[in-house]
């Protein structure tokens, strides 16, 4: 059940299946990056800003830090549009995340590497055909926040 | 907030066709067979998938990109599930395998987390230890969950705080991690922790003295 990786602790974590990841993705032989858009212009940051709790990731890279598991990852117009000149490992994302995805699920839903899910999403990022919606980094002192998740799991039940 | 419906008002090809929620995570962390899965499958509305992470490691101690000889590279897997609090905000719950040599990734994880519920098997207290040590090292609030397995009320809680040397500000609880109620509530603790932290942080008066 596993491929070349090594796996030392087959079995554990089994709800939902251990499968083998595809062994030809991985970051030392990935598939080629999408092509940056031809779309004239990227938005600046105005949008960015008016997302408080984000920061938005759109044509750019600024960090090169790993993306957060739980960022949220959106299919743009673009993505949407040109699917089809995708390779199949972008086009599956682009499908995938129409409606917003953790990198956490993307990485899950699709059987991708956590690491190999990160780098390919940073590429369809830089190419504008998702936008990542990274947590801010003041989330864990937004007493707002904080209160409202409480709020919301009370009424669970 | 979210304004889904963005009538075509020249909007750039590289827009988001809708703001996301903003997403929140919490970890459950213990040793294995704890009941981590257990943990996130009752409470998450998904069923629980499983993302794996490769990773390198190295001895505990042991610098991040020293290049050590002995460093190996395994792969990973972690649990998690989500809950959505409403239409702009979702609790991820991430199932940590709580292994020391795998602190790496933790830091990656713990990264922007609320807080962690680490989850104690009565029976075998010391594979909790790991768990422990990091989160308190980070300084991210924690609450300690024990889940009593059939035949485990070997010790009392007094007892678990003194064997793993808690400190009395932490809270220990005790849980079934099979019963939604049950974690909901411990998940509720760390919460109220993650609260304090949050408003000491912000320097409220009403925060600070403890
Ligand atoms: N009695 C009892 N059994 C539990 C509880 N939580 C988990 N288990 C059982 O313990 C086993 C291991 O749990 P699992 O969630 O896979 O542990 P993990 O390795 O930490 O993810 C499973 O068979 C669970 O059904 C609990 O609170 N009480
Ligand atoms: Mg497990």
């Amino acid at each position: 059940m596993t491929d070349d990786h090594d796996r030392d602790h087959p079995g554990e974590d089994d709800v939902g299946g251990i499968w083998s990841v595809r062994p030809f993705l991985d970051r030392t032989a990935r598939p080629r990056p999408p092509a940056a858009p031809s779309v004239a212009s990227v938005p600046d940051e105005d949008a960015a800003t008016a997302v408080r709790p984000f920061v938005v990731t759109r044509g750019r890279t600024a960090e090169e830090t790993d993306l957060a598991v739980e960022a949220q990852v959106v299919t743009t117009k673009l993505g949407q549009a040109s699917a089809d000149e995708l390779s199949f490992e972008y086009r599956d994302i682009v499908d995938l995340c129409v409606e917003p995805l953790a990198v956490a699920e993307v990485s899950a839903r699709l059987r991708l590497q956590l690491g190999v899910a990160q780098v390919l999403l940073r590429d369809l990022t830089r190419s504008g055909h998702v936008t990542t919606f990274e947590p801010g980094v003041g989330l864990t002192d937004d007493v707002h926040t904080i209160l409202r998740v409480i709020d919301g799991l009370r009424q669970l039940s | 907030m979210a304004s889904d419906s963005s009538p075509e008002t020249g909007p750039v090809a590289t827009e988001p066709r809708r703001t996301p929620p903003v997403p929140v995570k919490i970890l459950v962390a213990g040793g294995f067979g704890v009941g981590k899965t257990t943990t996130v499958a009752t409470v998450s509305e998904i069923a629980p998938l499983t993302t794996e992470a490769r990773m390198t490691s190295a001895g505990i101690g042991v610098d991040d990109n020293a290049l050590v000889p002995g460093k190996t590279t395994t792969t990973v897997a972690m649990d998690f599930g989500r809950i959505t609090i409403d239409d702009s905000l979702k609790l991820y719950i991430f199932g940590t395998p709580g292994q020391d040599r795998f602190g790496f990734m933790w830091n990656d994880l713990a990264k922007g987390a609320l807080g962690a519920l680490v989850l104690v098997d009565d029976r075998r207290l010391d594979d909790c230890f790991a768990a422990v040590d990091y989160f308190e090292r980070m300084g991210l609030p924690f609450v300690v969950g024990v889940n009593r397995f059939d035949g485990g009320h070997e010790h009392d809680v007094d007892t678990i705080r003194w064997a793993l040397a808690i400190d009395p500000k932490v809270p220990i609880v005790e849980m079934d991690a099979r019963k939604f109620l049950s974690v909901r509530d411990a998940i509720l603790v760390m919460l109220h922790k993650a609260l304090e932290a949050a408003q000491a942080r912000a320097g409220r008066p009403d925060a600070a003295a403890s």
